[in-house]
């Protein structure tokens, strides 16, 4: 015996509260009078008293007590197991981009594989049941689980290949796990796997083709000044020829590049923006001619803000001679600029000196503060991790004039007892003491000094408000630093959904990847000081990637489950089961009434 | 009759008592029973002055003969009584079969008393509309068949004014005493009402919940307590108190008789209360 809802059952629970209701309720013996008129109407009780009385076997008692008998038939749904032959078909879905490559009759991959699963839900019948799962970093049901066919075939329409590469493995397992033991596993993509277990069927709609695009665009900057780099990758096939343009964003051709691609060899095109252009200035870059996949073909590109770090050394025009060291070093670090001259640039974002004056508001502070240990040669204890110390090598430096005993902040250098770097945490503000008698060390003369200055200079940067890098591949990760004042930030997505993000005590918010390529809006909200700045900075997220720009191993194959498989989701009783027991539980209750009636005439 | 022999109880009745009829009030014509006023008969009624046009035959010559005054001599009238049985026979009457029993049997008593005393009695039974009971009233009797309600309240034509009117009922109609009274006292010479009642409509006991069917219709559910059956008896007493004034000064009033005691105790009960009087031994 099989229980279609177990908790059906609980309707029996009607049956020992209606023999309660018997027992207690209050029999009226017939009593034949003349004069009705002369008791008293308000005398009237109700049907139920205090007394326990013998249970009588009337026939209202049956009644009721079947009609709750088929009540608990109906909801629990009792039945031999000559039901359980529903099928379960567990699709998973290849979400990824290239699914979008087109055949020879131009029909893309996804296409043919939703017409496909499409008759497949089709065929299922009204008990079987379907869970469409897509694929992507982070797999998601697109119906189900266990979906009746008509909604799965709803959800399939709305299905589109447009996420980055991705292993599908994360799908299969969520897959597995949905269906136990008993579901049919279905792969839908454009070529069979490398590995693919027997249980699960392979549904390959894809189409080999040479195809080539674009597998990177960013904004360069380097000594050269500022240029847009574009790799160009064929993937297969015969060597061929395309049209690299480059076009700005009200469409006008800015460049136009011919190119040679040879198959497996990446093609670097450099093209130089106009200059004196503001940030946020958009170029787009289009692969012309025909090609089996054209996500790869067309990229955007956004000039970044410039993120220089002004830098003051004070006193300002000294003559001390850690101060030239300290400037020496700081030539060449990139995006440092000293600004210590008479007329200020603004607000300094760093401070280095020697004095205990407080920094400016919001500026970071680097105290060079001569202590009294002796010269040490090593071994130097770093704080792993940390980004003042990446890469810093301090092997064969001899550092004089660390800090000996306690002193305020987190260690993040010591050598032996000696403290040689501490710093101290804020809300966006970090200060660092460097403990050190430069004249009787050599750490200024030593490779890391200006690695730990430039490390300085790069971790200041990153915190500075903006974002750091506009162009991003689609599922990466970044972070943006929000204006002091602002706590959230909302990023508004091309398809016009909004996210909201809640920045750390630093301001700064970690964006997870983008799921959607085009441009995202950021958005400050307005904060309690601070008005809302409805397009602060964009964020350009692209699709570009040589794995899926690559459709030369595409097939159509279709493989079938090896031992086939049969769901455990119950098939739905017939119309005669669902209408019997409702049919008696009226009747029952009709009965019920009837017979009440009767008793308490 | 169900429940004892009719005829026989009302024979050995009818000779321990008679109708305690008001001879004032017998009128209807020629009979042989003296009736209240001046009439034919040889019984001596009183003396009048004679005026022009008398009938000289009726000169007592014995008084012009001592005082020589010229009065007639006047006789008292003989009549036939007239006796009006009214029997309630509606389910109400029906709800015990002795209720029903005394009172057919009491009709029957009242009826075979008024032949016996040279009376005429005229029977009509009250079972939904009022029928007359022709001349074989003893066989209607029997076969009387209770249904519905009473419907005392409506007119009966043929009933005949100056007679005895007695109506045999439980008087339980929810109109009350005093409309019947209206209706059915109409022209009588007399009316009373011989109550015939169980002993639980005059005097209910607490037996619980119970389920009341009134026999001509309507029910109610209600725990019968004391408290309830001293309600009712207060209801009772004013429905009571409501036939006593409708039918004060119309002759006996009512007389009540419980059908629980018997036939017996029902004579008795209808000689203390006028309607009958015992015979002398």
């Amino acid at each position: 015996m099989i229980l279609g809802n177990p908790w059906g059952l609980c309707a029996l629970a009607a049956v020992p509260m209606i023999i309660v209701i018997h027992l207690w309720r209050r029999r009226f013996r017939p009593r034949p009078v003349t004069a009705l008129f002369l008791f008293a109407p308000q005398a009237r009780t109700m049907a139920a008293g205090r007394r326990r009385h013998r249970l009588i076997a009337s026939a209202s008692l049956f009644a009721e007590i079947a009609a709750a008998l088929a009540a608990a038939w109906f909801l629990s749904d009792p039945h031999l197991g000559d039901r359980r032959d529903a099928r379960h078909v567990v699709a998973v879905l290849d979400a990824r981009a290239r699914m979008q490559a087109t055949a020879a009759d131009g029909v893309a991959a996804v296409e043919r594989a939703r017409a496909a699963l499409d008759r497949m839900l089709e065929d299922l019948g009204r008990d079987d049941r379907a869970t469409l799962i897509t694929s992507g970093t982070t797999p998601r049901l697109l119906c189900g689980p266990a979906a009746r066919p008509g909604d799965a075939r709803a959800a399939l329409a709305r299905w589109q290949a447009i996420e980055p590469w991705h292993d599908l493995e994360p799908a299969l397992a969520l897959a597995r796990q949905i269906a136990g033991d008993g579901a049919e596993l279905t792969l839908i993509s454009d070529r069979a796997p490398a590995r693919l277990d027997a249980d699960v069927a392979l549904l390959a709609v894809g189409a080999a083709a040479a195809t080539s695009g674009l597998v990177d665009v960013r904004w360069h900057v380097d000594g050269d000044g500022e240029r847009i780099a574009v790799r160009v990758l064929a993937q297969a096939g015969a060597p061929r020829s395309r049209t690299l343009v480059l076009r700005d964003s009200g469409g006008l051709v800015l460049a136009e590049r011919e190119l040679r691609l040879e198959p497996g060899v990446a093609h670097l095109a450099l093209f130089a923006p106009p200059a004196r252009l503001p940030p946020g200035t958009s170029f787009d870059i289009a692969l012309t001619g025909d090609d089996a996949y054209r996500v790869d073909d067309v990229a955007r590109v956004l000039k970044p803000a410039p993120r220089a770090v002004r830098v003051r050394v004070e006193p300002a025009q000294g003559k001390a001679p850690w101060r030239a060291v300290v400037l020496r070093a700081l030539a060449a670090v990139p995006d440092a600029i000293i600004d210590d001259g008479p007329t200020a640039l603004g607000a300094p974002h760093l401070v280095i000196g020697v004095d205990d004056a407080p920094a400016p508001l919001g500026a970071w502070r680097l105290r060079l503060v001569a202590g009294q240990a002796k010269p040490v040669l090593g071994p130097f204890l770093a704080r792993a991790g940390h980004p003042l110390l990446d890469d810093v090598d301090l092997t064969g430096a001899v550092w004089a004039g660390g800090a000996l005993g306690a002193v305020a902040g987190d260690v993040l250098l010591a050598a032996g007892d000696a403290v040689l770097v501490t710093e101290r945490r804020r809300p966006r503000v970090r200060e660092f003491d460097l403990w050190c008698e430069l004249k009787a060390s050599t750490i200024d003369r030593h490779p890391a000094w200006p690695a730990l200055l430039a490390n300085l200079v790069h971790a200041r940067r990153r915190a500075l408000p903006g974002v750091d890098q506009p162009n991003l591949p689609l599922g990466e990760p970044t972070t943006v630093v929000l204006p002091p004042g602002y706590d959230a930030l909302e990023i508004a997505a091309p398809d016009g959904s909004r996210a909201r993000l809640v920045a750390d005590g630093d301001g700064a918010v970690l964006v997870p990847g983008l799921a959607l390529a085009g441009s995202h809006r950021l958005i400050l909200p307005a904060s309690a000081d601070q008005p809302a700045v409805n397009d602060w900075a964009t964020l350009n997220a692209t699709n570009l990637d040589a794995r899926l720009g690559d459709v030369a191993g595409a097939e159509t194959v279709a493989r079938p489950v090896t031992g086939g498989a049969v769901a455990r989701i119950e098939r739905s009783r017939s119309t005669l089961e669902h209408l019997l027991p409702v049919v008696a539980c009226a009747l029952a209750a009709l009965a019920a009434w009837h017979a009440f009636a009767r008793e308490e005439r | 009759m169900p429940g004892f022999d009719a005829q026989a109880v009302v024979a050995a009745a009818a000779r321990r008592v008679r109708l305690a009829v008001d001879p004032r009030r017998r009128r209807h014509g020629a009979g042989t029973r003296l009736g209240s006023g001046p009439g034919a008969s040889l019984e001596f009624h009183d003396h009048r002055p004679y005026v022009a046009g008398d009938d000289l035959r009726h000169l007592d010559w014995g008084v012009y003969g001592r005082s020589e005054q010229l009065v007639l001599r006047r006789h008292r009238v003989e009549v036939t009584p007239r006796v009006e049985i009214l029997l309630d026979a509606s389910m109400s009457m029906a709800i015990r079969p002795e209720k029903l029993a005394l009172a057919t049997t009491i009709a029957a008593l009242i009826a075979t008393l008024a032949e016996a005393d040279g009376a005429r009695a005229h029977l009509w039974s009250f079972a939904g509309a009022p029928r007359r009971l022709a001349g074989q009233w003893r066989a209607e009797l029997q076969a009387l068949k209770p249904a519905g309600a009473a419907g005392l309240e409506q007119p009966v034509a043929q009933l005949a004014a100056g007679a005895e009117r007695v109506l045999i009922s439980d008087g339980l109609c929810p109109t009350g005493g005093a409309h019947v009274a209206r209706t059915l006292g109409h022209g009588a010479g007399r009316l009373c009402l011989i109550q015939v009642l169980c002993r639980d409509e005059a005097d209910p006991q607490p037996v619980g919940a119970v389920r009341l069917e009134d026999v001509e219709g309507g029910a109610a559910d209600l725990v019968l307590d004391a408290a309830a059956c001293a309600l009712y008896r207060e209801r009772f007493a004013r429905h009571q108190g409501e036939w006593q004034r409708a039918l004060s000064g119309r002759g006996t009033g009512v007389v009540a008789v419980v059908a629980d005691d018997g036939f017996d105790a029902a004579v008795t009960a209808l000689v203390r209360g006028g309607v009958l009087e015992a015979r002398a031994a």
